[in-house]
Formats: structure tokens, sequence, C-alpha cells
């Protein structure tokens, strides 16, 4: 039973998380900032490698296709 | 070596099952490539390169031609999308958590009427920028791109209808919202996953039954893991699957305990080590010879250096007890956070709990770097280009790369993906370098000189699978050329479908991590805050070498490269 009661608090802890304590301090400037930024682009900040984000993918693609970019001049 | 041994130990399950895998793949696009691929890549390369002798930037049809060359994709074919299917995750939502898994038609209809007038105003915009851009573009080109006052507000007028777009794709994606359904392809997943790993632990003595029972609950938790990090918040805060991962389980096993029943699927090693052989496979080795020259020499100098005085620093000064959760922190901070994290520690067999702490360590900071450096940056008056390199060479995760990059704007974001990524590569090396040095030094237990049967004995096998991956889609690589194998392999076997195998299975392991180990034995490596000191020290020594070099390469050693990209 108290192995339960445990779980149910740690269940609202994580709902209070995500609903109550990011949101809040996503309210702070900059970080609203980035956050509108961030969803207006439809961008996932969770990708952990490069290959998982498609973003991320584009990019590279782009400097490889950019000759200039990639021996340059010098 | 016995033939049995092949069979019965997890390190080389996990070669069997990524080869497998990997070969499954390639097999499926190389044998289906799209249409004309060959044809319609040199077509659209020759176009760009008659674009890029025309002018000293890139014109708007540079730009029209690249996007279009970008839609080549094996993932785009039947194929791909069949196999995209087959290794769906729950998607992104934000007030409404069954959106994650069906949309049906009426609450697709509902997102396309609530997008539309933001759909409307993106797309006007993205119209009147491309308008405006073609007009500066031809005003630069009737001189012949000679006229520098010309050139430089066509380039901005591009700048902003690059934006512009950027903004449109996103709302487009919105608005085209289609009834969907991934339970489907979820379940087959389970399936395909729990058959493919209760063989492997059948050959090393579980039960067929008991494990894939087991691993119908692990998955459910990865499942549940996936769909908290896909929430609008979190999302947004990059706050991704592994933690979720690890934090459902602790939370389970701390307080009702682990089912008996779910313990044999706990193939935390067997999930992690076929997850790395597939990352393997990430590992381009020939792509980085290709991009980036300036950002070699930022990520390859920078990072060992970091690496090896964090790791020291850890011994020496802090006095860490245990190695492998100096060097796991030490990688987790300087490479590239989780992924690095997940490779050193299993190089160097980290214990579970060591795993965790570093990737709650890379969690916690890299959600604070990805809104704080942005803002230090653009308070700073930073160069764009310096700006993204210091962030693709010290936020761990790539998509907060990306999200702080492309903030500071478009050449930011180029530059700081083109780093993390030349700084993923370095996983490969660093993991292999770890594995040696722990198994001919660390475990060295008094002998005086250890032969190379025991340094074979301990070394984690599994590496060979990871460095043969690589090595053999690097070969690929370079045999079928950057367009073919943007089609074929970075759209194609990786994007499309191993990546999403291998992100499972790192779920899977960390749920399996956080299912089997309890608070009490966490909390031990907190004691003296000493991981977060040692994390904190190589971070800023992380932060300021980068911010060093990069000025070094891309304004004293390389400054016409700089002003080109």
């Amino acid at each position: 039973m108290k192995g339960y009661i445990k779980l149910g608090i740690g269940i609202l802890g994580i709902l209070v998380f995500i609903w109550g304590i990011v949101p809040l301090l996503l309210q702070e400037k900059r970080a609203a900032t980035v956050r509108t930024f961030i969803e207006t682009r439809d961008l996932d900040a969770g990708a952990l490698f490069y290959t998982d984000s498609p973003e991320a993918g584009s990019s590279i693609y782009y400097m490889q296709k950019n000759d200039i970019a990639t021996y340059g001049a010098e | 070596m016995s033939k049995t041994s092949l069979f019965k130990h997890d390190d080389y399950w996990a070669i069997w099952i990524g080869a497998f895998l990997l070969l499954f793949g390639l097999m499926m696009f190389f044998l289906n490539p799209p249409e004309n691929i060959a044809e319609r890549h040199k077509t659209f390369s020759a176009k760009l390169a008659a674009e890029e002798s025309k002018a000293p930037f890139h014109t708007v049809a540079w730009y029209t031609t690249f996007d279009q060359q970008q839609k080549i994709k094996g993932s785009s074919e039947n194929i791909g999308k069949l196999l995209k299917n087959l290794t769906t995750k729950p998607g992104g939502w934000k007030n409404n958590p069954l959106q994650s898994f069906i949309v049906s038609n009426k609450q697709a209809q509902a997102q396309k009427e609530k997008a539309t007038q933001q759909y409307e105003q993106a797309k006007a915009a993205a119209e009147s920028a491309k308008t405006a851009a073609v007009a500066a573009d031809q005003r630069a080109a009737n001189s012949q791109y000679k006229d520098e006052a010309s050139n430089k507000a066509a380039e901005a007028a591009i700048v902003s209808w690059r934006e512009a777009l950027d903004s449109f794709n996103a709302s487009k994606k919105k608005y085209e919202a289609k009834a969907s359904n991934k339970l489907p392809g979820l379940l087959q997943l389970l399936i395909v996953l729990g058959l493919l790993f209760a063989i492997a632990s059948w050959f090393m003595g579980v039960s067929l039954q008991r494990f894939f029972l087991g691993f119908c609950f692990v998955f459910f938790i990865g499942l549940l893991s996936y769909f908290l990090a896909g929430q609008a918040n979190m999302k947004a805060i990059g706050f991704g699957y592994a933690a979720w991962a690890i934090i459902i389980g602790l939370l389970i096993s701390n307080t009702i305990g682990t089912p008996e029943w779910v313990k044999p699927a706990l193939s935390t090693e067997l999930y992690i080590k076929t997850g790395l052989v597939l990352l393997g496979a990430e590992i381009l080795l020939s792509k980085i010879l290709a991009i980036g020259l300036p950002g070699i020499f930022v990520a390859w100098i920078v990072t060992p250096i970091v690496l090896v005085s964090t790791y020291w620093f850890g011994q020496k000064v802090l006095k860490i007890s245990s190695k492998s959760l100096n060097i796991t922190i030490s990688a987790d901070m300087s490479v590239c956070g989780v992924s690095a994290a997940v490779a050193t520690a299993a190089a160097s067999n980290a214990s579970k709990e060591e795993l965790t702490v570093a990737v709650g360590l890379s969690m916690i900071f890299t959600s604070v770097m990805m809104i704080v450096m942005p803002a230090v940056i653009n308070g700073l008056g930073m160069p764009e280009v310096l700006g993204g390199a210091w962030i693709g060479g010290t936020i761990d995760a790539t998509g907060a790369v990306v999200a702080a990059g492309a903030f500071l704007g478009e050449k930011a974001l180029n530059v700081a993906a083109t780093i993390k990524m030349i700084q993923n590569m370095l996983i490969g090396l660093i993991a292999f370098g770890v594995a040696v040095y722990f198994a001919t030094k660390v475990e060295k237990t008094g002998e005086s000189k250890i032969g190379w049967g025991e340094i074979w004995r301990r070394f984690p096998k599994f590496i060979l699978g990871f460095i043969g991956a690589s090595i053999l889609f690097s070969t690929i690589y370079s045999a079928i050329g950057p367009d073919k194998a943007y089609s074929l392999i970075d759209q194609g076997v990786i994007g499309g479908f191993t990546k999403n195998i291998r992100g499972w299975l790192f779920c899977l392991a960390f749920v399996s991590i956080g299912l089997s180990i309890n608070f009490k034995a966490l909390r031990g490596h907190f004691i003296g805050g000493k991981p977060f000191i040692l994390y904190l020290v190589g971070q800023s020594l992380n932060l300021a070498l980068t911010l060093l070099m990069a000025y070094i390469m891309f304004y004293l050693v390389f400054p016409g490269v700089t002003a080109q990209i």
C-alpha cells in the first residue's frame, strides 16, 4: 500500500513538472522567446545525435553542397 | 574462442542483431532507390555548380535547386514509408494526450482550421520575401554581380526569404495535418523487437515466453517515455525520452518494486550494445572529410583536450573513486551528451547508476545552456558564425544545438550543426580508446604485464561491431558519393530505419536501468557533489577553449571560409 502511495506522489510530481514547473520557468522572458521560436519552427530540441534531427541533416547537407565553405579560397 | 561463446554472450549478440538490421536496411533501400536517382542528382548538382560560379553568394535559383535536390530521399519511397511506419514512435502533442497516438479525421480537420490563419500569413510572408529576394538577386545580376552594394542587398534579401520559408514550412506541416493511427505500427514494432531479442536471450539461457512477457512491460514504459518527451513543453526544453525512461523506471522500482516477471527482459547491456552497433553506422568518417575544415579543428582539437583534462581533474583533484564514472561524465560533457555517455559507459564497464548520473547531468545542463547561450551571444553582439561554432562545440545534444543555433540565424545553425556532427564522429574513436585503456590499464590488478589473451578477454567485443559498422557505411558512403549517399544512407537506411530502432533500443536500455537500480545506490554517487563539480569545471573549460579555438579558426586561419558561409 505504502508503495502505491509513493507511486501516486511520484506521478503527481511528474504532472506538476510538465504542467506546472516547466511552463512557469518558460514564462521567463528569454526562455519564452526561445520557446516561441522552437514552437514556430516545430523543432525537436530533444534530438540526441545529429542523425536524429532533420534540421541538422539539412544544414549539414547544405554545408556539403557549399563548395566554397568547404575548402575556401584559402 | 569456442563456437558456443559466439552465441552465449550479449557482446556477440549485439553484433549479430546489429549486423542483421543494418544489412536488411541496406538491402531494402539500395534495391528500391528513388527513380532516376543518379541522373536527377547529376542535373541538380550541375545546376548548383553553374549558379555557384555565377555569383559570390547563393542565388535564389541556387536555393530553389538545393531544396529540390534535398527531396530525393529513400525514406520518401514506398519502402521507406513502410519501414518508417514499422519503427514509429508516439508523436508530439500539446493538450490532448491521445493525439500522440491517434489523430482522427475530425481532429485533423480541426487542427487544419486552427492552423489556417497562421499558414496563410506565413505563406504570404514567404511569397513576398521571395519576390523581394528575386528582385534583389536580379539587380545584382544586372551588374554581373560586380556591384558590392547590390550583392549585399541581394544576400540580405535571400536570408530573409529563407527565414520566412522556414516558418512557412513549419506552419505547412500543421496545416497539412492528416488523420493517423500509430498503434498498429507500434504493435508490429513490439512483436518484431520482442522476437528478435527473445531469440537472443533464449540462446543465453532465458525462456522465450518469460522474456517476451517482460519485454511487453519494458516496451510499454518506453512508449510512455516517448509519449512524455513528445509533450510540447518537454520538446521545447529538450527533455527527451532518455530522462523519462530512467525517471519512470526509477519511480516503479523504488515504490511498488519491479515485478519479478519483468526482470528476464531487463537486458540493459544487450539493448545498449545493439544500439551502439547501429550507432556505428551513423559515424560516417568519410563525411567529415567533405565538410567544414575549420569545424574539424574546433571539434577535434578542443574535445580531446577537454576530455583528458576533465578526467585528470576528476582523478587528481576531486579524487573520484570510480574511474568509469569519471570517464563517462567527462566524455558525456566534452563530446555529445547522452550518446557519448552510453558508448563510454559500455566501453568502460560503468555501472547503471554511473550512467544514470552522467545522463542526468547532461539533460539538466543541456536544457539550461540551450536557453542561456543564445541570450549571452546576442547580448555580447558576437558574430553569427562564431556564436554557432561556440554552441556546436559546447552544448551536448544535437536537438538543443539546432534550436540554439537556429535562434541566432541560418549561418549559426549551419555552423553549429556541422561542428556537432564532426564532434559526434569522435564517439567511435573515444569508445575504442576508452575500451583499450580500461582493458589494459584500469582493470590491471597487480600483474606487471598482461598478455594479449587477457586483453582480448577483457575487451568489450561489441566495439568491433561498432567500428565495423562505421567502416562499412563510411566505405559505401565514399563509393557512391555524397549525393547518392544523402538519399540512400542519410535519408534512407539510417534516417528512415536504423536510427529509429537505435532510439528505441537506447530507450529500452534506459527503462531497464531505471527498473533495476534504487535511489540509495544512486544517491551514493552524489555525495560531496563531485559529479556536479566535475561537469561544471569541465564544461567551463570547454566553453573557454571552444570559443578561443573557434575565433582562431574562423577569423584568423580561415577568414575566407567564414565570409562565404
